[in-house]
């Protein structure tokens, strides 16, 4: 059977996560026929903008709905809660022609949430397990990492810009990374808006952290004014160097191929 | 079993299988009809025609491509031992059974039902109802032996699912009437999580009919769907056991998990009393029943409540007492769920016993509240000190005010009643005191302990520690 790849990009608030997910997901949509979930998994929600999308609600909203009936114990008796909560989060999922969309969102009220967010990871990994591509855009703490089936290839992209603390950012995420029971089979980097002088130096320092640097987002005039005017990043031009680069970083990815995936895994022997 | 007649696949590895939006054939109930249901009935044996499988309405190869339509599915057994309290198990089954089709999905339950049909499946072969209804009457017999005899009714009918959608909906709230009513001496198993053993590493939770874990979040009915599914996962089954006592919710297989899954800490537990043997709590309690030594009741706070509460100490600091997997008698995690059980620490006086709790908790439950104690039972709006409680309760007559005559005539229990509202808390039993935590340190044990002091100081004292 074909091997299902997750890629999550996480990284400091601000670096540009959102701008690599949205762009990937093109990359994906446009180059391929793979069926793709993108999940938000920024409580900020940002994705559904970038990619153009109306959300009818979130997983958060919903989780933070049952909370509330089961404070209120208006849940009918019998009914068990993970049955409820499946078909919500169905609800909730966003089927567009080209990918599905599911946004995480937050929770609300101060309630245990052990339970509800247990049934949430349990539901999401069926959920994902439909697909040959699951795109997470994770936000900075990795909270919505969790142990996942063994037949999900996980690979891990940390978005850095050129700031310092974009740099020991993903450095703890990198150490997160390993706390949080995943087997990641590949943490990389990719780095935003930097001086294409600084490149050398950046790969030398990452070498050295044992990170590989998987590509470069230059800077991108059209992109910084389509996000300033809140435009979706699929109208950008295909032209857009910054399109282009995020393109090249998909293939190296292997989101665009299965032998791209394999050579990315050591396994194309 | 065989499944060679069916056009498709059948089987577990299909459990979990979505059809997209794009992919699908049909949609049949979902979020856009407005009435759909599924229904299991017990029936006499002579009432069933075995096997018999019957459509009303049209037929999925009937169906316009991309269309959505009302389904209601009737699922009729019997059996000498087929009673109507196994209809909600029976009922459950069909999400799994119709999963296990290739190209079929199925969510939710009851009137919420939503299905759908692969275009691929159709396009194999899977055509009609009636390869459905196979399948079902095949898993069902050969799963559930009780099942002696079956029939399956589709409904696609607009008019006949309208018809038919009144009595089901009636089914479940008679169903689940005596849900809420079912008691712990009806069942065999309870079931425990450990969800939270991670930061309550000798916390257990055991959830009964009558008994809501402490989070409020899982009910019996949660925990049954749980182990069903997923046995080895945190939410577990603990056979009862031997009953010890039932009133005070005592039983051998609770004893037993609590000395497996606490490594021996807790090894005896009364599920009903916050006093003796109390069950453990764990981090995420809803609310907290305190002891006040003064008037000899339980007070009660949620974690939402904000500031002191009657006895000078916030949530946090109660919580703070127990929290942790501790069985601390008088300081007792619980849920507000809880509160609306018949069992509500019944070992201590049930509601008798409480004696403060907050105005929005007594809105919340106040119908579960004995009606001759409702008036009774002060909230913040009443008291906010001890003093003021004791004059409340005893202007009120609360039940707690009789207790306080007997304790006056047993002079061996001293229990604190100084008036001018101290701090002073008693402690019956064994107080333990950590020390250290990671890689040994201390515990300090305090054998039925009254401690006064006005300040207790407990610093870690570190080489070359700063001074602050």
């Amino acid at each position: 059977m074909r091997e299902r790849l997750v890629v999550s990009v996480a990284g400091k608030g601000g670096v540009g996560k959102t701008t690599t997910s949205a762009l990937l997901t093109r990359a994906v949509i446009e180059k391929t026929k793979r069926s793709l979930l993108v999940v938000d998994a920024d409580p900020v929600m940002n994705l559904p903008r970038a990619l153009g999308i109306e959300i009818p609600t979130s997983v958060g909203d919903i989780a933070s709905r049952l909370r509330k009936s089961i404070d209120e114990g208006s849940l009918g008796g019998e009914v068990a809660k993970q049955d409820i909560l499946e078909g919500e989060i169905y609800e909730a999922l966003v089927e567009g022609e080209q990918f599905d969309f599911l946004a995480m969102g937050r929770t609300e009220g101060e309630g245990c949430y052990c339970y509800v967010n247990r049934l949430l990871t349990q539901i999401i990994d069926n959920l994902s397990k439909n697909y040959e591509l699951t795109l997470l855009d994770m936000s900075a703490g990795l909270e919505h990492l969790s142990r996942r089936t063994n037949r999900n290839v996980d690979v891990l992209v940390i978005v850095l810009d050129p700031s310092r603390a974009a740099y020991e950012a993903a450095l703890r995420i990198r150490d997160l990374a390993k706390e949080v029971h995943i087997d990641f089979k590949k943490i990389v980097v990719v780095g935003n808006r930097f001086l294409p002088e600084m490149e050398d130096d950046l790969q030398k320092k990452l070498e050295e952290e044992n990170l590989p640097l998987f590509g470069m987002i230059p800077n991108d005039d059209e992109l910084s004014k389509a996000n300033y005017l809140g435009q979706p990043l699929t109208e950008l031009n295909s032209d857009s160097p910054a399109v282009q680069a995020v393109e090249k970083i998909a293939e190296k990815l292997g989101l665009l191929s299965e032998a791209a995936m394999l050579k990315l895994l050591g396994k194309d022997t | 079993m065989s499944f060679e007649d069916i056009p498709v696949d059948v089987g577990v590895v299909y459990e979990g299988e979505r059809v997209r939006g794009k992919d699908m054939l049909v949609e049949l109930g979902g979020p856009k009809m407005e009435k759909k249901f599924e229904l299991a009935i017990a029936r006499d044996m002579g009432d069933i025609e075995d096997e018999k499988i019957e459509i009303i309405g049209p037929d999925l190869k009937d169906m316009e491509e991309g269309s959505f339509h009302p389904i209601g599915i009737v699922i009729e057994v019997a059996g000498k031992d087929i009673e109507p309290d196994l209809e909600g198990v029976i009922e459950r089954r069909l999400h799994e059974y119709v999963n296990f089709v290739e190209g079929l999905m199925h969510l939710n339950q009851r009137y919420d039902i939503w299905m759908r049909l692969s275009k691929k499946s159709f396009e194999k072969g899977f055509n009609s109802l009636e390869f459905l209804g196979k399948v079902l009457i095949r898993l069902y017999k050969s799963e559930m032996n009780i099942i002696e005899k079956i029939q399956v009714t589709f409904i696609t009918d607009p008019k006949i699912v309208d018809e038919r959608y009144d009595d089901a909906i009636n089914r479940y709230n008679q169903r689940d009437e005596r849900a809420r009513g079912l008691g712990d001496g009806e069942v065999d198993t309870f079931y425990g999580c450990s969800l939270c053993q991670s930061f309550a590493p000798t916390h257990v939770c055991t959830i009964t009919p009558q008994r809501y874990a402490n989070c409020g979040a899982i009910s019996w009915f949660d925990g049954r769907a749980a182990a069903r599914v997923d046995p080895k996962g945190p939410l577990y089954a603990i056979p009862k056991g031997d009953t010890i006592d039932e009133f005070r919710g005592e039983y051998t297989g609770v004893n037993q998990a609590y000395t497996e899954k606490s490594l021996g800490k807790v090894n005896s537990v009364a599920l009903y009393s916050a006093f003796e043997k109390p069950h453990t709590s764990c981090g995420c309690f809803e609310a907290i029943a305190f002891v006040i030594p003064e008037v000899d009741g339980l007070g009660i706070v949620h974690r939402d409540f904000k500031g002191e509460t009657v006895n000078g100490l916030p949530f946090s600091s109660l919580a703070d007492s127990t929290a942790g997997g501790r069985q601390v008698p008088g300081f007792h995690g619980l849920s507000i769920e809880y509160m609306r059980s018949p069992k509500f620490l019944q070992v201590d006086g049930g509601w008798d016993r409480i004696v403060w709790l907050p105005q929005v908790i007594k809105e919340r439950v106040l119908e579960f509240i004995p009606e001759d104690v409702r008036d009774k039972i002060s909230t913040e709006n009443d008291s906010m000190n001890v003093g003021d409680l004791k004059t409340f309760l005893k202007e009120k007559n609360h039940p707690v005010v009789e207790r306080w005559v007997e304790l006056e005539e047993e002079d061996e229990v001293s229990m604190a009643t100084d008036a001018s509202g101290s701090d002073y808390v008693a402690v019956p039993g064994e107080l333990t005191a950590m020390v250290g935590g990671v890689g040994g340190g201390l515990e300090i044990i305090f054998k039925n302990a009254k401690i006064y002091a006005e300040k207790v100081i407990i610093r870690r004292m570190d080489k070359g520690d700063k001074k602050k």
